[in-house]
């Protein structure tokens, strides 16, 4: 039965409208790598297990045993494969940049987004009072159809991270504040700025589908990291990195 | 880790099988649920799941319809905990209220527009729509997908697809647009 014969042309032309439309909806780009993520973590089941009873009985315990050790080690590898995809993808940049990235891979691109947002008052507790003026900030500089997915401070490589996520329906857009360590610097640690602005320096560096722009204060190291082009990402942490830069000067004092 | 050769075989056919119809799964998952967060765990889950079964796929079977079997399985499971998803009424009053007339469909409508319509379609004749006039499976594989008797495919297909025109149709006169 050749079905497509079976439909009017009033018929088809729905069908390639609902065709274009629904295939119009974009797909968030980091899916595939985090099934991906998935599938390195598990092993598809095997059918054999042989014939005789004896086999069967040492088979039964074998998966017995398996099936507790793979409930176990499942959730190691899951998040091993999540480290070993931030490892990989960490690797492409300077060790400097690998700071911010590590933390936006860590807890916004691999973490998972709240069901419900908690009430903003809850953000600015979570970030501390010191931090908490960079939501808005951040709001301000990133385009609308971005809504506040996360603002916490975290702790991940042995350092607190003040984090703010703003994602839209594909992409994510991060933006990382950590204090330094004792002689960390971009300057030193050899990278060139991608621009100046105003006497700050802006470094710049992609890995894989993600941008990283940042700058340092005093004591803070600031990465805006994101799946944004590689301009877009630089021209949001320009429009936000006076207002940063001053936050930060503040705590400095 | 290291994997066997029989392992390694298994992905590498797992990935060129089945791989390639992420954006599919994502985007049905997303027309089913009407929501992206959902729809993310969901074919997160679908292909999840598939791994762990792959060994049950019959070589040179279509993989795309056993994944969407596996992906209707996991929104059924899903939708009963997330939604209390009105089931259809496919009952004399329910048709006679919504299809007394098919109107054409409007030619200048909007993606996000025909999209809104879709969404407004009751979530089985929704699915069915999907699966063969997005999708296009052939009856027989959206009634294996969908676990149902061909003859539901055709009649939820059918009045889908008028009750979608219907949609369009109230969508068009608001922006103006004539049939």
């Amino acid at each position: 039965m050749d079905e497509d014969n079976l439909i009017t042309d009033d018929e088809r032309r729905l069908r390639e409208h609902l065709q274009r439309a629904v295939r119009s909806q974009e797909v968030p780009p980091y899916l595939e790598a985090r099934i991906r993520a998935n599938l390195s973590a598990a092993a598809p089941a095997r059918s054999f297990w042989g014939r005789q009873w004896a086999a069967a009985a040492v088979a039964v315990a074998v998966v017995a045993g398996g099936t507790i050790a793979y409930q176990l080690g499942h959730l190691r590898l899951t998040e091993a494969s999540q480290d070993s995809y931030i490892v990989s993808v960490s690797n492409q940049v300077a060790s400097i940049m690998r700071v911010g990235l590590g933390d936006h891979l860590h807890c916004a691109y691999f973490g998972k987004s709240p069901k419900t947002l908690p009430p903003m008052e809850e953000f600015i507790r979570t970030m501390g009072p010191e931090y908490s003026g960079l939501i808005s900030i951040v709001r301000r500089a990133v385009p609308e159809r971005f809504r506040l997915d996360g603002a916490h401070q975290c702790r991940s490589q042995q350092r607190r991270f003040v984090h703010i996520v703003f994602k839209d329906d594909s992409k994510l857009i991060s933006l990382v504040v950590t204090r330094k360590k004792p002689g960390e610097s971009f300057e030193t640690a050899g990278l060139l700025p991608a621009l100046a602005q105003s006497g700050l320096a802006i470094y710049s560096v992609g890995a894989q589908h993600f941008q990283i722009a940042s700058f340092e204060s005093r004591d803070h190291l600031v990465y805006l990291i994101s799946d944004l082009h590689k301009d877009e990402n630089m021209g949001h942490l320009l429009a936000m990195a006076p207002a940063v830069k001053g936050l930060l000067a503040k705590i400095e004092l | 880790m290291h994997k066997d050769l029989a392992g390694q075989d298994a992905e590498a056919r797992f990935q060129a099988e089945a791989l390639p119809h992420v954006n599919d799964i994502f985007r049905t998952a997303c027309r089913i649920l009407g929501d992206r967060q959902r729809a993310e765990d969901v074919a997160q889950e679908v292909y999840f799941q598939a791994w762990k079964s792959f060994d049950r796929f019959n070589r040179g079977t279509n993989c795309k319809a056993w994944l969407y079997k596996i992906l209707f399985h996991c929104v059924n499971h899903h939708r009963r905990k997330w939604y209390r998803f009105p089931l259809v009424k496919e009952n004399e009053e329910f048709i006679e209220a919504n299809l007394e007339y098919s109107p054409p469909v409007p030619d200048k409508l909007t993606d996000g527009a025909i999209l809104a319509a879709l969404e407004k379609l009751p979530v089985d004749f929704r699915a069915v729509v999907l699966l063969v006039d997005v999708e296009e499976f052939a009856y027989r594989e959206a009634a294996e997908v969908l676990n149902v008797p061909i003859g539901t495919v055709m009649s939820r297909l059918s009045r889908g697809r008028r009750l979608l025109r219907a949609e369009l149709a109230v969508v068009a006169k608001s922006y103006g647009i004539k049939c």
